[in-house]
C-alpha cells in the first residue's frame, strides 16, 4: 500500500517545489466550470477519467442490478405463496371488514363529486350519463358471443340458488324504464340510478328473518313493502333491502316517488362472493319517477341487513347521491 | 513512642493520633498536646490549616479509659480541648481513616471539612455509658444531620457508616481506604491553591508622602510612587525614578491594558465547525426547498387541494432537514467538554474543542507551555570539564572539588535574590535558579558561616557574561589549587561557553578575587557605582549554564501532533539560540538548521514574503517577537488556509488568542485577560493536554459525520415514495405523519447516540481534515446511492406485501391513484374483485404506511450499526 505523503513528512525543499509547481494562475468561475466539465490536461470529464467513469458505472450497474434482482426474487416468491383466487386476509381478518359499502352508477366525471347533473331537454347533456351507464352495464348484457362466461351463468331464484361453480344471472333487460333503449329515462327528467353492494370475499348477509323484527330506523314504506312481499312469499326475507330517501325534509319533498327495479333489494342468492368466474354484482335500479327539476336533491340510499352497520359520517352501509336536473 | 505526631506540610499542620495498639484512643497527654498544637497554630501565620488523622485503620476510639486520669483537672483538660476546636480560626480538616468513636466523632462535627474512608463509621454511645454527649454535639449534630438522625446517634447509639454520613451531610467525601490519603490531600492542595488566589495583589507605595506597605494594586492611582524590586509584578505603567516608580497610567490605560483592549476589539473567525454546519445547512435547505417546489408543482398539476399540497411540501421539507443534527452537535460537544474538564482542560467555547480537531497549525509559546517556566542550572563547567547537573553521579564526582565550593560561595554572595523567611526565593529567574541549585546541593546557611570566618579580608565576587569575566581573569581554580590562565584554558572556556550557549542555555561565569587586607582594611568604603576596587586579575571559578527545561511529556506530545499532520511552530520572545535549542529539544525542529525568524526579520517582511516563508519552511521558530507580531503570524497562517491554535498565557498574547481559531490559555500561569479571551484553558499548563484535545476534536467530527450520514439515509425512503406516488400513481406509501415519526421520533435518538462513539483507531494518524467537508460527495453516494435505496426497496417491498395480502396485487396498484383517492368512489376493485369503500381504502393505506415505516425503522437499525465506524472494522467496535 502506498501511503500518501503528508505535508509534515515533506522536506522544506519538497514543499517549496510542490508549491511552485502547483501554483497556477487563478481561474475565473467560468473557466473553472469549463475545466471541471472537460479537463484536457488530466483528460477528466466531470472530475473523472474515462476509466474511472466506466469503473464506477460498472459498479453501480452491478449494485443496482443485484438490488433489483433481490427485490424481484423476494417479490416473486411472495406472490407465488399467495392464492390467486382468494385474498390472504378475509372478512374480519382483513381491513375490508364485514361491512360492505354501497356504490352507485353513473359515476360523476369530477373528482370527489357525487352530483348527477344534466339538462333534461339537452341530449348532449344527458348523453354522458347514459353512456356511462351503458358502459357499466356492458358486462351484464348477454349475447351469443359471450359464450364462455355464459356457460357459467345460472338463472337463480330464491328456491333455486346457484349450484357450485356457477353464478347467478343479473338480467337487466326487463327493468322497465331503466333500460338503455329508453336512455335510462334520463331524457324524461326521471333518471335511473343503479345501486350495487360492494363485493367482499366470502361475505354473507344476515337477513332479517321476520317482518316483525325490522329495525326502528327503517323507513315505514320499506317496512310496509317487506310485509307485503313476505306475506306473499317468505323467501323474500332473504334479501338485503335497499331504501333511498331525501336527506333533508326539503329533499324528501322534492324527490318524488321512487321505483326500485327489479326488487327493492339484493336477493340473497347472489351471496357470498367467492371470486367465481363471471360473477355479477346484483343491482338495484332506482327510478326517480317525478323529481323536482331545477334544484339539487340530496339522496341517501341505505342497505339493510343485520350485519350491515350504518354510519353516516364514515359512509358505512349507505351512499350519498346528489341529483340536479334542469 | 509519640502518641501524637505533629508534622508540617508546607503551610499545613498535620496532627496524627498515633496509638494504634489502643485504636488511637485519646488520653490526657494527647488531649493536652492537641490542644497546644491547635492553639499555637491558631496564632501562627505560617499555618493556614490543620489536618487531623490517625495511624492504622482506626481514626480514634475516643476517650482512653485505661489510663489513670489526673483527677479534678480532667474536666478542665477536656474543656480546653473542645474549646480549642471551637475557637480554632483557620481551616480544620479531618481525614478519617477509620472508625471515629466518642469524642473523636463529636469533634468531627467541629471540623470544617471531613474526608472519610469507606470503612469508617461514627459511633457516639454516650447513653450506653450513661454520660452526657459532649463536645457541643447536641448542638452541632442536629445542625449538621438533622434532629432525627442526631437523636438516633446521640441517644440511641446508632452506628453511622461512612456512606450514611455522606448522605446525611456529616462528612464531605468518602474515598476507598487505599485512596483516602492521596485523594484527600489532592483536595487539600486544591483548597490551598484557592487560598492563594484569594490573596489580593498588593504593592508598597508612597502616597501623599505616607508610606503604604500593603496597598492593593487595584487602588493605585496616577501619581503614587511605588517601590519595586526584582521579581515583583509591575502594578501599573510607571516611570522609574531612582529605583522607585511614579505611576503614570493604571488599569485599561496601561500599555498592557491597551493590548487587552485590542483583544476585545478583534473579531474571531467563525469556528470551522460553525462554517461547516452553515454550509451543510445551506445546501440542505436549497435541496429541500427545491424538492418542495417540485412536489408542490406536481401536486397542484395532479389536482390536489391546496391543503393537501401544503402537507406534502411540509412533509418533504421536514424529511430533508436533518433535525437530529443540532442535538447531536450539542450532545457531543457537551460530553466532550465534560470529559476534557476531567483531563484538566476547561473548554469555554464548546465549538473550540471540535476546532481543535481540525487544527493544522499550532503556534505555541515556549515559556510555561513547552518548558517548565523554571530556570534551573543544567550544566557546570569547572576547569576543563563540563558537568551535567542531571547526571546522577554529579554530586559524588564533585564532592571534593574545591571549585564547586568556590562556586557555591560566589553564587550565594553574588546574588540579588533573597530567601524569604518561609523558604521561598524572591528574585529574577536566573538568580532564583542559582540559589535553588545551591539549596539543592548545599545548605545556604553554611555558606554564610564561611563568610564570617573570612571577615578579616574582603573578597570580590563577580558573575556575568563569560566574555566579560574571562577577559578579566588571570587564574583559574582547579580541583586542588589555582593555575594561571593560559591561552589553552581561555580557549577551553570559550568553547565551553559557546557549547552551552548553542544548546540554548543562559551562560554565566563566576570569578572572585581576594583583596589584600592591607590595601583594603575593614573600614574601606566600597562603592559599586564608581568602582574603587580592582576588577582585574580575577580568579575564574567556573561557568554555569542555566536553562528552562522542557516539560517531560512535551516531546512525546509534539511527536504525536506531528504524526497527526499538524505543524507546530514556536513563537517566543526569547533569544533565537535559546528558542532553536528548545525547539530541537522538544521536537518542533528536527534538524539544527530549522528556520528561525526573529522579530526584526518579521518587521522587515512584507506579508507576501511571510506567506512564502511559511510555505517554504515547515519547521519555523519565531524568536524575539512582540505580541502584535504573534497576531501577524496567526493571520498569515490563516491566510494560508490553516486552522490555527495559539497558546499563550500573558496579557500580550490576548490579541493572538482572540484572532486564532482556537485560543488556548494556561490555567496556572495564565493572566485573567488571556483566560477570558481563550476558548480553551489548560488547567495544568500542559502541552500534552492539547493532544488529547485534538483527538477529542477529531472524534467529534468523525462522530458528527456518522450522525449526519445516519440522518441523511432516511431521507431517501422518505422522499422517493412521494415520487412513486406522483410518477406511478400508486397509493401513497409513506404519509407525512410517518415521515415526521421517523425524523423526529425514531431517527433522532440513534443519531444523537452516535456522538457517544469511541474514537477511530487511526484518529491521530490522519492528517487534519483539510478540505474534508462534513458531507462529502462520497458520503452522499453512500447515503443516497446505496443505503437509502436499499431502505427504499425494503420499504416498498413491505408496502406491496401488505397490499397484496389484502387483495391489491402490485400490478394492479399502478395507476390506481385517481380512483383510490377519490372520496366519492365507494367501490374500488382489488385484484380479487373485492370492492373497497373510501374509508376502508384509507385504512389499508395507513396499514401499508405503517409497514413501510417499520421497514425503514428496521433498516435504519442496521444503518445505525453501519454508521458506527468510519474506518474501523465493526468486529473491533462491536455492534452495541
Amino acid at each position: 500500500m502506498t501511503v500518501k505523503k503528508r505535508p509534515s513528512d515533506l522536506t522544506s525543499l519538497e514543499r517549496f517545489n510542490l508549491y511552485y509547481r502547483e501554483k497556477e494562475p487563478p481561474l475565473t468561475a467560468g473557466q473553472k466550470a469549463k475545466r471541471f466539465i472537460w479537463n484536457p490536461k488530466t483528460k477528466q470529464f466531470c472530475g473523472r477519467t474515462a476509466s474511472s467513469w466506466s469503473k464506477i458505472s460498472l459498479f453501480y450497474f452491478i449494485f443496482y442490478a443485484a438490488l433489483a434482482i433481490l427485490v424481484a426474487i423476494c417479490m416473486w416468491t411472495f406472490l407465488q405463496l399467495l392464492d390467486a383466487r382468494q385474498p390472504k386476509w378475509q372478512l374480519e381478518g382483513s381491513i375490508i371488514g364485514t361491512n360492505p359499502g354501497l356504490g352507485f352508477r353513473p359515476t360523476p366525471p369530477e373528482v370527489a363529486s357525487s352530483v348527477i347533473w344534466y339538462k333534461g331537454n339537452d341530449p348532449g347533456s344527458y348523453q354522458f350519463w347514459v353512456r356511462e351507464l351503458s358502459n357499466f352495464l356492458k358486462v351484464y348484457k348477454r349475447d351469443g358471443k359471450k359464450a364462455g362466461a355464459g356457460q357459467n351463468i345460472h338463472n337463480c331464484d330464491f328456491k333455486l340458488p346457484a349450484p357450485a361453480g356457477k353464478v347467478c344471472d343479473v338480467d337487466i333487460s326487463a327493468w322497465g324504464p331503466c333500460v338503455e333503449d329508453n336512455s335510462f329515462a334520463y331524457h324524461k327528467s326521471t333518471p335511473c340510478v343503479f345501486l350495487k353492494l360492494n363485493k367482499i370475499f366470502g361475505w354473507k348477509p344476515v337477513f332479517y328473518n321476520s317482518s316483525d323484527t325490522l329495525p326502528q330506523m327503517m323507513p315505514d314504506d320499506l317496512k310496509e313493502h317487506i310485509r307485503n312481499m313476505t306475506a306473499y312469499d317468505k323467501n323474500y326475507l332473504n334479501m338485503v333491502w335497499v331504501s333511498c330517501q331525501g336527506e333533508n325534509p326539503a329533499d324528501r319533498e322534492n324527490i318524488g316517488p321512487i321505483q326500485y327495479l327489479p326488487y327493492r333489494g339484493f336477493p340473497g342468492y347472489y351471496f357470498p362472493y367467492t371470486n367465481q368466474e363471471g360473477y355479477l354484482s346484483p343491482l338495484v335500479a332506482v327510478h326517480l319517477q317525478r323529481p323536482k327539476t331545477g334544484m339539487l336533491i340530496n339522496i341517501e340510499c341505505r342497505a339493510w341487513a343485520h350485519n350491515i352497520v350504518y354510519d353516516r359520517h364514515e359512509g358505512m352501509g349507505s351512499v350519498h347521491i346528489e341529483i340536479m336536473i334542469e | 513512642m509519640d502518641t501524637i505526631i505533629e508534622t508540617t506540610r508546607g503551610t499545613v499542620k498535620v496532627i496524627r493520633f498515633n496509638k494504634p495498639q489502643k485504636k488511637n484512643a485519646i488520653d490526657g497527654d494527647m488531649y493536652l498536646r492537641v490542644t497546644k498544637i491547635l492553639n499555637t497554630a491558631a496564632s501562627d501565620d505560617e499555618v493556614s490549616m490543620v489536618v487531623l488523622t490517625g495511624t492504622g485503620d482506626f481514626y480514634s476510639s475516643g476517650n482512653d479509659y485505661s489510663v489513670s486520669r489526673p483527677e479534678g483537672a480532667w474536666l478542665q483538660i477536656l474543656g480546653d480541648f473542645i474549646k480549642a476546636f471551637i475557637t480554632f480560626p483557620k481551616l480544620l480538616i479531618a481525614i478519617v481513616n477509620g472508625p471515629a468513636i466518642g469524642i473523636a466523632a463529636t469533634t468531627l462535627a467541629l471540623c470544617d471539612m471531613v474526608f472519610a474512608s469507606e470503612n469508617a463509621y461514627f459511633y457516639t454511645p454516650f447513653s450506653k455509658l450513661q454520660i452526657t454527649a459532649e463536645g457541643g454535639s447536641t448542638l452541632t449534630f442536629p445542625r449538621l444531620i438533622g434532629q432525627r438522625k442526631a437523636a438516633e446517634m446521640l441517644l440511641f447509639n446508632h452506628k453511622m457508616t461512612a456512606k450514611e454520613g455522606l448522605e446525611s451531610g456529616f462528612i464531605n467525601r468518602v474515598y476507598k481506604p487505599e485512596e483516602l490519603q492521596s485523594k484527600a490531600w489532592e483536595k487539600i492542595q486544591e483548597i490551598l491553591k484557592s487560598f492563594n488566589k484569594m490573596i489580593p495583589m498588593s504593592t508598597k507605595c508612597i502616597r501623599d508622602g505616607v508610606w503604604n506597605s500593603d496597598l492593593p494594586v487595584s487602588s493605585l492611582v496616577k501619581g503614587d510612587i511605588v517601590h519595586i524590586k526584582a521579581g515583583d509584578v509591575i502594578p501599573a505603567d510607571i516611570r522609574i525614578i531612582e529605583s522607585k516608580g511614579v505611576v503614570l497610567c493604571c488599569g485599561d490605560l496601561t500599555a498592557l491594558g491597551r493590548v487587552a483592549g485590542l483583544a476585545a476589539r478583534l473579531q474571531p473567525e467563525p469556528s470551522p465547525l460553525a462554517r461547516e454546519i452553515r454550509r451543510f445547512m445551506r445546501y440542505m435547505s436549497i435541496w429541500a426547498l427545491s424538492l418542495g417546489v417540485i412536489i408542490a408543482t406536481a401536486s397542484i398539476i395532479l389536482g390536489y387541494p391546496f391543503i393537501q399540497t401544503t402537507i406534502f411540501v411540509i412533509g418533504m421539507i421536514v424529511a430533508n432537514i436533518p433535525e437530529g443534527l443540532q442535538p447531536t452537535i450539542t450532545a457531543s460537544l457537551t460530553l466532550t467538554a465534560q470529559r476534557m474538564v476531567k483531563k484538566n482542560c476547561l473548554v469555554k467555547n464548546l465549538e473550540a474543542i471540535e476546532a481543535l480537531g481540525a487544527v493544522t497549525t499550532i503556534c505555541s509559546d515556549k515559556t510555561g507551555t513547552l518548558t517548565k517556566n523554571k530556570m534551573c542550572v543544567r550544566h557546570i563547567w569547572i576547569w576543563d570539564r563540563k558537568y551535567s547537573v542531571a547526571d546522577p553521579d554529579f554530586e559524588s564526582t564533585l564532592q571534593v572539588n574545591q571549585a564547586l565550593k568556590a562556586i557555591k560561595i560566589c553564587g550565594a554572595l553574588c546574588s540579588t535574590a533573597v530567601i524569604l523567611p518561609n523558604g521561598d526565593i524572591q528574585g529574577d529567574a536566573s538568580e532564583t535558579a542559582i540559589l535553588n541549585f545551591l539549596c539543592a546541593y548545599d545548605d545556604p546557611v553554611t555558606a554564610s558561616v564561611h563568610l564570617n570566618k573570612r571577615l578579616s579580608r574582603y573578597v570580590v565576587v563577580i558573575k556575568g557574561a563569560p566574555e566579560c569575566i574571562l577577559s578579566r581573569c588571570t587564574a583559574v581554580v582547579m580541583e586542588n589549587g589555582n593555575v594561571n590562565i593560559t591561552n589553552e584554558v581561555k580557549k577551553a572556556a570559550d568553547n565551553a561557553t559557546e557549547d552551552l550557549a548553542n544548546t540554548g542555555e543562559r551562560v554565566l561565569a563566576f570569578a572572585d578575587l581576594i583583596l589584600d587586607p592591607k590595601e583594603f582594611p575593614m573600614s574601606f568604603d566600597f562603592d559599586t557605582e564608581e568602582i574603587n576596587f580592582p576588577l582585574e586579575g580575577l580568579r575564574l571559578i567556573g561557568i554555569i549554564g542555566l536553562k528552562d527545561p522542557p516539560r517531560d511529556e512535551v516531546r512525546q506530545a509534539i511527536e504525536r501532533v506531528r504524526a497527526a499532520g499538524i505543524r507546530v511552530m514556536m513563537v517566543t520572545g526569547d533569544h533565537p539560540a535559546t528558542a532553536r535549542a528548545v525547539a530541537i529539544e522538544v521536537g518542533i525542529a528536527t534538524t539544527a538548521a530549522c528556520h528561525v525568524i526573529t522579530g526584526n526579520d518579521l518587521r522587515n517582511m512584507t506579508s507576501d514574503l511571510l506567506y512564502l516563508t511559511l510555505e517554504k519552511h515547515h519547521e519555523i521558530v519565531f524568536a524575539r517577537t512582540s505580541p502584535t507580531q504573534k497576531l501577524q503570524i496567526v493571520e498569515a497562517c490563516q491566510r494560508q488556509g490553516s486552522v490555527v491554535a495559539v497558546t499563550g498565557d500573558g496579557v500580550n498574547d490576548a490579541p493572538a488568542l482572540r484572532r486564532a481559531d482556537i485560543g488556548i490559555s494556561m490555567g496556572i500561569t495564565g493572566s485573567q485577560v488571556s483566560k477570558q479571551t481563550a476558548d480553551i484553558i489548560l488547567m495544568d499548563d500542559n502541552f500534552a493536554t492539547i493532544v488529547l484535545g485534538i483527538e477529542e476534536g477529531r472524534k467529534i467530527f468523525d462522530n458528527l459525520k456518522k450522525s449526519v450520514c445516519y440522518i441523511l439515509i432516511s431521507n431517501v425512503p422518505e422522499v422517493l415514495p412521494v415520487f412513486m406516488f406522483i410518477l406511478f400513481s400508486i397509493p401513497l406509501p409513506l404519509g407525512v405523519m410517518t415521515i415526521l415519526c421517523i425524523d423526529l421520533g425514531t431517527d433522532m435518538w440513534p443519531a444523537v447516540s452516535l456522538s457517544y462513539e469511541k474514537a477511530e483507531a487511526d484518529v491521530m494518524e490522519r492528517p487534519p481534515r483539510h478540505g474534508d467537508p462534513l458531507v462529502s460527495a462520497r458520503m452522499l453516494r453512500l447515503v443516497y446511492g446505496h443505503l437509502g435505496l436499499i431502505e427504499f426497496a425494503a420499504g416498498m417491498y413491505a408496502y406491496f406485501t401488505v397490499m397484496a395480502e389484502h387483495g391489491f396485487y402490485p400490478a394492479d396498484l399502478f395507476g390506481i391513484r385517481e380512483r383510490w383517492d377519490n372520496e366519492a368512489v365507494n367501490d374500488v376493485r382489488d385484484s380479487l374483485g373485492q370492492e373497497w369503500t373510501y374509508a376502508e381504502r384509507k385504512e389499508l393505506e395507513r396499514a401499508c404506511q405503517a409497514t413501510y415505516f417499520i421497514a425503514v425503522v428496521i433498516t435504519q437499525m442496521m444503518n445505525g450499526v453501519i454508521c458506527k465506524t468510519r474506518f474501523n472494522s465493526i468486529r473491533d467496535v462491536g455492534c452495541f
